[in-house]
């Protein structure tokens, strides 16, 4: 298990109910825009400042030029800001290292924990007002403070049966709602800045195929995994692997990867393995494999090319119960005879 | 071509003597038409280099036979570069 942090949002968005905000993209009115703010990269720093001060509950919001985020709203009210984390874009950070795309997550990425920490500062630029702040996190309830900085932890996986990958995919996000500020009439300033931090871990399933079964299957015969929870857009891999080696399948030879099923076609092995054992590893999977039917791999006791040995008295066969090993057997008793005798 | 005085008359099979080296014993027998009647020989122990071919002795009398050897075990083999079948007639035909 390791740490995870969503290091940087692809995007975030506004959401009023009516005029579009201040920064919001050319043409927007009420309902989404895009906010045109400043986003940092963040560091190490910043994250554990995040940390301590949400652990302490000391909030000292540092200066706006901090670079965090900042926007500038007119009154709000009824208003939603949520952040979009595209596949495509370095979002992913792993145990401090640099950030990674969706692809290049290692495979087995799974989301054990997500957390998200933010501070919000709302700033009256003229005059004085009081400032109120609730949230609602995809589905958590909701939390509210009328100070002005506030800072909110929120467990993702408090949030109901959610996918992690679907919070990536489905562009979920942090959602806070019912900013209102009751300010003077011209606006607010509105800086926060989050850290989403969690843990992971990379989950291989392996299915081990056991012989002896009832159902051999041979090189070139498909063999189908069902999954209810198979994402489509998981990187799978598939490995042979068997007493002396492994061959990995070809992607060509993965005939279906839907939602719920995995069919490929069973490569040529070097040797003749009585016993292999299948390996997938994706980026998130689970499920069952059906019992005992297309998932049997037997090889009997098979002699290959026979050679002809000058002097030997034996054959050489594979021994099956003892995989990569050989067996001296006796040849079906050498026979000679002479032609019928006699008139 | 003048027709064998002996044809379809019975044979008595005596002895078989083999210029035979190997190792292991040599399972032999004596087999009539359609293998429906055979003659186990007595086994004989092989060795890889003998200056004797030894003589089995037989006693199988049929119109028509075959002689024929083999090994059972892991291991035995044999070179045979000579079979000699003893025969003598014995009988002119089965009577209708």
């Amino acid at each position: 298990m390791g740490t995870l942090e969503l290091v940087r949002a692809s995007s975030i968005y506004l959401k009023t109910a009516g005029a579009a905000p201040v920064g919001a993209l050319p043409g927007a009115s009420g309902g989404w825009g895009v906010l045109n703010v400043a986003q940092d990269s963040i560091t190490s720093s910043d994250d554990a400042d995040i940390l301590e001060d949400c652990s302490s509950g000391s909030l000292i919001f540092p200066t706006l030029d901090a670079g965090l985020l900042v926007a500038s709203f007119p009154t709000l009210s009824d208003s939603i800001i949520g952040f979009e984390f595209a596949t495509n874009d370095l979002i992913f950070r792993l145990d401090g290292g640099s950030p990674l795309k969706f692809t290049q997550l290692p495979a087995g990425f799974t989301i054990n924990s997500l957390h998200i920490f933010v501070e919000v500062d709302v700033l009256d630029q003229l005059g004085s007002g009081t400032a109120e702040l609730t949230s609602d996190v995809v589905g958590v309830t909701p939390d509210s403070t009328s100070d002005p900085s506030v800072t909110l932890a929120v467990n993702l996986l408090e949030a109901g049966p959610l996918s992690n990958l679907d919070f990536i995919n489905s562009h979920w996000g942090l959602t806070l709602t019912n900013i209102t500020c009751s300010s003077g009439p011209f606006g607010l300033g509105l800086a926060f800045k989050y850290l989403i931090t969690g843990t992971y871990s990379s989950t291989t399933y392996t299915f081990i195929l056991t012989p002896p079964g009832d159902n051999p299957v041979s090189p070139g015969d498909p063999i189908k995994i069902t999954s209810p929870t198979l994402n489509p857009v998981t990187i799978v891999t598939i490995t042979i692997t068997y007493p002396g080696g492994e061959v990995p399948v070809p992607p060509e030879n993965i005939t279906v990867q839907d939602p719920t099923e995995l069919i490929f076609i069973l490569p040529d092995l070097p040797d003749d393995p009585p016993i292999i054992t299948v390996t997938i590893t994706s980026t998130e999977f689970s499920g069952t494999v059906d019992a005992g039917k297309l998932l049997t791999i037997f090889f009997t006791n098979a002699t290959g090319i026979y050679t002809l040995v000058p002097g030997k008295t034996t054959d050489t066969l594979y021994d099956n119960t003892d995989p990569g090993t050989t067996v001296e057997v006796k040849k079906p008793n050498p026979t000679f005879k002479t032609g019928f005798i006699g008139g | 071509m003048a027709k064998n005085q002996f044809d379809g008359g019975i044979l008595h099979f005596g002895s078989v003597r083999l210029r035979i080296t190997g190792d292991g014993s040599l399972i032999s027998s004596l087999v009539s038409l359609d293998d429906s009647v055979f003659y186990q020989m007595p086994e004989i122990t092989m060795l890889a280099a003998t200056a004797k071919e030894p003589l089995i002795l037989g006693n199988f009398s049929q119109q028509r036979a075959y002689y024929e050897g083999h090994t059972e075990l892991l291991g035995e083999d044999f070179n045979i570069s000579k079979i000699v079948v003893f025969v003598r007639p014995i009988q002119s035909g089965y009577a209708q």
